[in-house]
């Protein structure tokens, strides 16, 4: 069940009168309600992956239990790297497994052995990475004694398997969501109002934005040989937009049905396109996964202690294990480690926390200098992500070889004109609406019901008409 | 609080019901964009013929239907589509026959030989169906074909796509229709004419179910109604296909049907070809006269068995 799917609209409809008009006397029912609801919107992809969802709650919510209960630090550990090394080789065997036996087959090819190897060939659980990190954030703090272990099963179930951000993320914390879960909610009309405005402006991201640039961007990268270089800068560009579209479409989407059950989950995506430094962006960008990762692995691997090269240690590997997090393809890695080498000056200089606030702060339009820096950021950004779309390092490199012609100073073969006009929009409204928490958020407070209502509608009507075919979310292959 | 929410997203629905409905002037214009009229006239029932061709552009352009007309006496119609496919024929066959008389006659080019594989350059032209999105009977098909939302049963702004705001576009030389139908193509294209006659081997492994079962269907409504079916195989400069000759004839469910296939290396030079699979006007006189002959004497082996 796609967000943007048709069942899904009827599916948060039912979901919001059962809990809202039916189940809002006890908080108990409550969760119940959100538990089943999500347990039923996980089986509508596959049903029989419901099981190891619900195994790996199972799994983290006694070791939990266990690691309160024993002081023991021995019983602790055991019990710490039981839930830890399951998690993980669950996540190893369903993403990495024939990466890695496949990669071995290809070296010992190259130097002359033909080895025959066994590759499990299953579908990737869709949202395996998300709730894995879910857990394995609950155990880690349960472990290192920053929270109390949840008590309740439904809670903590609810917790890992919360639909809105069950497949995609935003990847939660135990500290964040877990107290919202154990607190009665109330139904709060101006919470509720943003919430869909937030769910209109990710589908028009999704629908309207990345569904369309994806279109052009499968024509120009399957055959990335045959077009001029202006017309693959276009494709690279559009891409960036598709995936930006694509993923925080999905996040805003999360969020703002998020809070029509009344409850807040964290903010995953804040303009990053318009960041000023690589560092800013990805300060702005999918900030769940980067704070996890500044959490969980750069803190304990010692983070910006223990001198420069250590810290550029532990940035590279950051940047290499989110690029591996994303899939198991050489693309991925390559893509990572390209950030991290943008990374590097900026941590060199000590200039990796530069810009902080908000560009162009109380501003119309940005200055000289940091439409210059956009302008850079964006464009390093872009070059990047054509390893993350590429199917291959050589596919990247042949697409790349073919931006730097002479054809790059031709008029591009495809123009899609229409879909720019949008773009266009889409920046438009974003840069209006940066301040606040989403697009709309901000943007939408400076005007009048009958703006607000026109605005709206106008964007209804471009979702009907873009909104033909149901498209999946690329983060759901993560 | 719950109340207010409630009342306003009613209120907007309502609203929004109204500002969609002015869509209706949109939806109504768009037919008058579409410089093939034919389905139109179809869904209008201003398609009574005698005789109608089907196929893709190996029927567009290669059956002169004026001539069959002039020399049948029977009114006829080409209502090939250029890159369809058999299952797009048969949609037009069944709207044929819901808003018209049926026809006496019907002449089936099929495609040597994509006819029932997967191949890019046939489609379900579901281009010619947006532009009649103000019927609701094809709002209804595009809906079930999962082109539209079924959102579009209520609202006209989800019939319409952006390409519909995008301009009309020019007519050029396949835009050029026959007063029955048929585009003729004038010469030829540069360079087919060396290109090697070559024996395609035809695996019947790789053919799409969906297609064969259209075809199938084709053929029963035929029978059904009573409607003579000639399926044709069109000439072909480059292919000689001789698996997909004998496929398309077991596949012909009642065996007296009449079926003709044109064997191009002993009729056919490269003067009479447009490009390597279509023929151009003189190539097209030239075989539409040789199915002439043919359904007139089916129509004398016709009278003789009664």
């Amino acid at each position: 069940m796609l967000f943007n799917s048709i069942s899904f609209a009827f599916f948060v409809p039912i979901v919001f009168i059962l809990y809202w008009f039916v189940c809002q006397k006890s908080l108990k029912v409550q969760n119940g309600l959100l538990l089943l609801s999500s347990y039923f919107f996980y089986s509508c992809w596959d049903w029989r992956f419901l099981f190891l969802l619900l195994f790996s709650t199972l799994l983290d919510y006694f070791s939990g239990l266990q690691l309160e209960k024993n002081s023991n630090n021995r019983i602790r550990k055991f019990w710490f790297y039981c839930s830890i090394i399951i998690n993980l080789s669950f996540l190893g065997i369903f993403k990495y497994f024939d990466f890695f036996v496949l990669s071995f087959q290809s070296l010992f090819l190259k130097m002359g052995y033909k080895i025959d190897v066994f590759t499990l060939n299953v579908i990737l659980p869709v949202g395996i990475s998300f709730y894995t990190f879910h857990g394995l954030s609950y155990v880690i703090d349960v472990y290192k004694k920053r929270i109390i272990p949840e008590k309740s099963f439904v809670e903590y179930a609810v917790f890992v398997s919360y639909f809105p951000l069950l497949v995609a993320g935003p990847i939660e914390r135990a500290t964040h969501l877990l107290p919202q879960i154990k607190i009665k909610r109330y139904f709060n009309y101006n919470q509720a109002v943003l919430g869909l405005y937030q769910i209109l402006w990710g589908l028009f991201k999704k629908i309207v934005i990345a569904d369309t640039c994806a279109k052009y961007v499968t024509i120009i990268f399957n055959d990335s040989a045959h077009y001029s270089g202006s017309t693959l800068v276009m494709g690279a560009i559009l891409f960036s937009f598709q995936i930006y579209g694509d993923f925080s479409g999905y996040s805003d989407i999360a969020l703002g049905v998020s809070r029509l059950f009344g409850i807040e989950l964290l903010k995953n995506f804040a303009f990053p396109y318009f960041s000023r430094d690589i560092a800013e962006f990805w300060r702005r960008w999918h900030i769940s996964l980067s704070s996890w990762f500044k959490d969980y692995l750069y803190i304990p691997l010692g983070g910006s202690k223990g001198g420069k090269w250590k810290s550029i240690r532990n940035i590279f590997i950051i940047f290499l294990v989110s690029g591996f997090w994303h899939g198991a393809n050489w693309t991925f890695l390559i893509w990572g480690l390209l950030n991290a080498l943008y990374f590097l000056p900026l941590l060199l200089r000590n200039k990796n926390r530069n810009h902080i606030n908000i560009v162009a702060y109380n501003k119309r339009f940005p200055g000289f200098k940091e439409t210059i820096q956009i302008f850079v950021t964006f464009t390093m950004t872009t070059f990047a992500w054509i390893f993350f779309r590429a199917d291959s390092v050589a596919g990247a490199l042949v697409f790349i070889k073919g931006i730097f012609a002479k054809s790059l100073f031709s008029l591009p073969e495809i123009r899609p004109t229409f879909l720019l006009v949008l773009i266009l929009f889409l920046i438009s409204v974003e840069w209006l609406g940066r301040e606040g928490h989403f697009a709309l958020d901000h943007f939408m407070n400076h005007f009048n019901r009958t703006f607000r209502w026109s605005f709206v509608m106008f964007v209804v009507i471009v979702l009907f008409i873009f909104g033909k075919e149901e498209q999946q979310f690329i983060y759901f292959q993560f | 609080m719950m109340k207010k929410f409630l009342k306003n997203i009613l209120i907007f629905t309502l609203v929004f019901f109204v500002v969609d409905k002015l869509f209706y002037w949109k939806i109504e214009s768009l037919p008058k964009r579409e410089l093939d009229k034919r389905l139109e006239w179809i869904l209008e029932g201003k398609m009574n013929k005698d005789i109608l061709i089907f196929g893709s552009s190996r029927a567009q352009h290669n059956l002169y239907a004026d001539a069959i007309q002039d020399s049948l006496k029977e009114t006829t119609f080409n209502l090939g589509y250029r890159g369809s496919t058999i299952n797009f024929q048969l949609f037009i066959l069944k709207k044929v026959l819901k808003h018209n008389t049926k026809p006496k006659k019907i002449l089936l080019t099929t495609d040597d030989s994509s006819e029932f594989l997967i191949d890019k350059t046939l489609q379900f032209r579901y281009d010619k169906l947006y532009s009649l999105v103000k019927y609701q009977e094809i709002t209804a098909d595009l809906i079930v074909r999962k082109e539209l939302s079924p959102f579009a049963y209520l609202l006209y702004s989800a019939r319409l796509g952006w390409k519909q705001f995008s301009g009309t576009k020019p007519p050029d030389k396949f835009d050029q229709w026959t007063a029955a139908g048929t585009v003729l193509l004038e010469e030829s294209t540069v360079g087919f004419e060396n290109k090697k006659k070559t024996s395609r081997k035809y695996i019947v492994n790789k053919e799409v179910l969906e297609r064969l079962t259209a075809f199938d269907e084709f053929q029963k409504i035929c029978q059904e109604n009573a409607i003579e079916l000639f399926v044709l195989i069109p000439p072909n400069f480059s292919n000689i296909n001789k698996g997909f000759v004998d496929r398309v004839e077991d596949l012909i469910r009642d065996k007296k049907s009449n079926f003709y296939y044109e064997d191009t290396i002993h009729s056919m030079s490269s003067e009479n070809f447009y490009d390597e699979s279509h023929l151009n006007k003189q190539g097209a006189v030239l075989y539409t006269n040789k199915i002439i002959k043919k359904m007139k004497e089916a129509a004398l082996e016709n009278s003789k068995t009664f």
